[in-house]
């Protein structure tokens, strides 16, 4: 046989890995794909009666503020989910030495990658029937702000995942601290309408800086003034370095066990 | 050629670290095919894993430039949600074959496992023998400089097995073969060298009747422990149920046998027990003889998942025979339980020869 560069390895297995991860979330139940738009849907439709109900004026539209806070919000809370345990669902294919447990990691964030795609053509197809005003400030950075996003739910993921090989209930734990982030990040809400002091202490919730930067982008109106770049940085870069660091350590360790 | 440099592989145990290599070094030459002999627990597999790299030494390196299969006939490698095709085809796609070739490997593989329609079923629904049937065919579909084998010329009826080994050999005619096997008529007829592990040690040998020699040296040393054999039947784990409520080992003249009482049915069968049923791993063993907790269990279906045992092994069973008394069997009184049982066996009724060898495993057992 051949021999082929690691890297050549490494393509083939995450491609490998990526279609096999398709077909066993979509194929057997072909309702993955249906509840990847629904859900979004359903959260967009809720949060915007209850803006109706409440009254609240906003200077942006607020059913395409919510789509887009809840695609990237998804885009970068599944990568975490799907990828902390992704190392014990891929064991078995460990018998294969050209499957590293970081493949997993890589094909798995493709795949939410792919999905969140599919979701936003959905959403935006819906939005065009009911015209809808989508109309972004700088598309190319709103793009860039979701793949940036995507790239530091990928980053946490790492850290993640490897912790939670060794420490059984750190995943527990992972989910359990996701549950009020989703009221703290700015999905449904923009940092500047809160209170200054609240505001001081929310900022330091990297995934309101996140969307705020993204808001920011999209919307004429909004700006991304309380974003402190150094800071998502670090967010982004630290905890990648520190997983891909603590994975070389234990890469073995999981291949064997 | 497959250098290996210092290299030590330990594990952690209760009583310390169980040593399976000790800075070992040496070089296994380039075109022979080896043999790897060693007595139960001794680390064959892991070694051969080591050598495929998917097991990592603690210390030291092993170094080689040549392309290793992961080790044949292990039905581990697959998602059982997942069916036969869907498996092979990923195995095809992580060695990076472009869909053409992933479709030759497929028809390859559907062709040579013989398994029919199943196919195209998820492989959760395959028995064991259809698994492995499987995994060997789809290890014969790639082309490697080694292949490593654990034990797996066994697989299938006497037809299939046949087959397995004509396409082995004609593999083997452009690789070579890295193999850890029980059966020496089948080491001797594959392999060119001999390596035999032992206590970290290793012992490599130009000839590998050499090594079986060494190897029959070293398993008399051992002999068979009873309380291995034990653990074996009495073993459970939270999602399977061994279905051997007793068991009773003895040896007689050099012979061993079993008596199992079979649970559920209150049945039970004494048997012989040959070489290769006592060198055979003991893990596979046991999940063979268990069942899922959450199988609908019928008596015929039991009675079919021993028959299968058994045949696999090719034991002579001598006794299989309903339990009158349908009480339960106390521990403590192992010994005279089955006494009990075999002198009730209505054993003029059974033929000259198989009546004394009853007769004595009695003798043996009450003189214990």
């Amino acid at each position: 046989m051949k021999k082929r560069s690691p890297l050549r390895i490494f393509f083939s297995v995450v491609k490998a890995l990526l279609l096999r991860e398709i077909q066993t979330r979509f194929g057997s139940q072909k309702l993955g794909y249906l509840w990847a738009v629904v859900e979004p849907m359903a959260m967009i439709v809720f949060f915007a009666l209850i803006h109706a109900k409440i009254g609240t004026k906003t200077s942006y539209d607020i059913v395409t503020f919510l789509a887009v806070s809840f695609v990237s919000y998804n885009l970068f809370k599944d990568i975490i989910f799907k990828n902390i345990d992704a190392f014990k669902a891929n064991k078995n294919l460990f018998v294969y030495k050209q499957v590293k447990p970081f493949d997993a990691l890589v094909s798995r964030a493709i795949l939410e990658i792919y999905i969140q795609i599919f979701v936003v053509i959905v959403l935006i197809v819906i939005g065009y029937y009911f015209n809808v005003d989508m109309k972004a400030k700088d598309l190319l950075l709103v793009i860039l702000g979701f793949f940036w996003m995507a790239l530091f739910g990928f980053s946490l993921s790492v850290l993640f995942a490897v912790l939670n090989y060794f420490f059984e209930n750190f995943g527990k734990i992972i989910r359990l601290m996701f549950l009020p982030m989703f009221f703290i990040s700015g999905l449904f809400f923009t940092a500047d309408t809160l209170p200054p002091n609240i505001r001081n202490i929310l900022l330091f919730n990297p995934v309101l800086q996140f969307e705020e930067m993204i808001h920011g982008y999209y919307f004429y109106s909004l700006s991304d003034k309380y974003v402190n770049y150094t800071y998502i940085w670090l967010w982004t870069i630290i905890p990648l370095f520190l997983g891909l660091w603590l994975y070389r350590k234990v890469e073995r360790k999981i291949i064997m066990s | 050629m497959i250098v290996l440099e210092n290299v030590t592989k330990y594990y952690k145990t209760n009583l310390g670290k169980k040593y399976i290599l000790k800075n070992v070094s040496m070089t296994i030459p380039e075109g022979v095919n080896v043999g790897i002999l060693g007595i139960n627990g001794a680390g064959k597999s892991t070694f051969l894993r080591m050598l495929g790299g998917i097991d990592f030494p603690n210390s030291g390196k092993i170094i080689s430039n040549k392309t290793f299969s992961w080790p044949m006939g292990l039905a581990g490698g697959f998602q059982g949600s997942m069916t036969g095709r869907q498996n092979v085809r990923f195995v095809a796609r992580i060695f990076g074959k472009d869909e053409k070739e992933v479709k030759k490997i497929i028809e390859f593989v559907k062709e040579f496992s013989e398994i029919g329609d199943y196919f195209d079923m998820p492989i959760k629904t395959y028995s064991s023998g259809m698994k492995s049937r499987l995994s060997f065919a789809l290890s014969l579909a790639f082309d490697f400089d080694y292949l490593l084998i654990d034990e797996t010329l066994s697989v299938g009826d006497t037809r299939f097995k046949e087959k397995s080994k004509e396409a082995l050999m004609k593999k083997i005619e452009k690789s070579n073969v890295l193999m850890v096997s029980h059966s020496m008529s089948d080491l001797k007829k594959i392999c060119d060298v001999g390596i035999v592990l032992n206590n970290g040690n290793i012992e490599y040998y130009d000839k590998i009747s050499d090594a079986i020699e060494r190897y029959q040296q070293i398993n008399l040393m051992y002999g068979i422990k009873e309380e291995e054999i034990k653990d074996l039947f009495f073993y459970k784990r939270n999602k399977f149920d061994s279905l051997v409520k007793e068991a009773f080992f003895i040896e007689d003249e050099g012979k061993f046998y079993l008596i199992f009482i079979i649970k559920y049915i209150n049945k039970y069968i004494l048997f012989e027990v040959n070489e290769e049923f006592l060198c055979k791993r003991i893990n596979p063993t046991i999940e063979e003889l268990c069942v899922q907790k959450r199988d609908n269990l019928t008596e015929e279906k039991i009675l079919r998942h021993f028959t299968g045992f058994l045949k696999r092994f090719n034991t002579k069973v001598f006794l299989d025979i309903e339990l009158q008394n349908k009480s339960d069997v106390i521990f403590s009184k192992r010994k005279e339980f089955f006494i009990k049982i075999l002198k009730n066996q209505k054993i003029n009724l059974l033929k000259k020869e198989e009546k004394n060898i009853i007769l004595n495993i009695i003798k043996k057992m009450e003189q214990l």
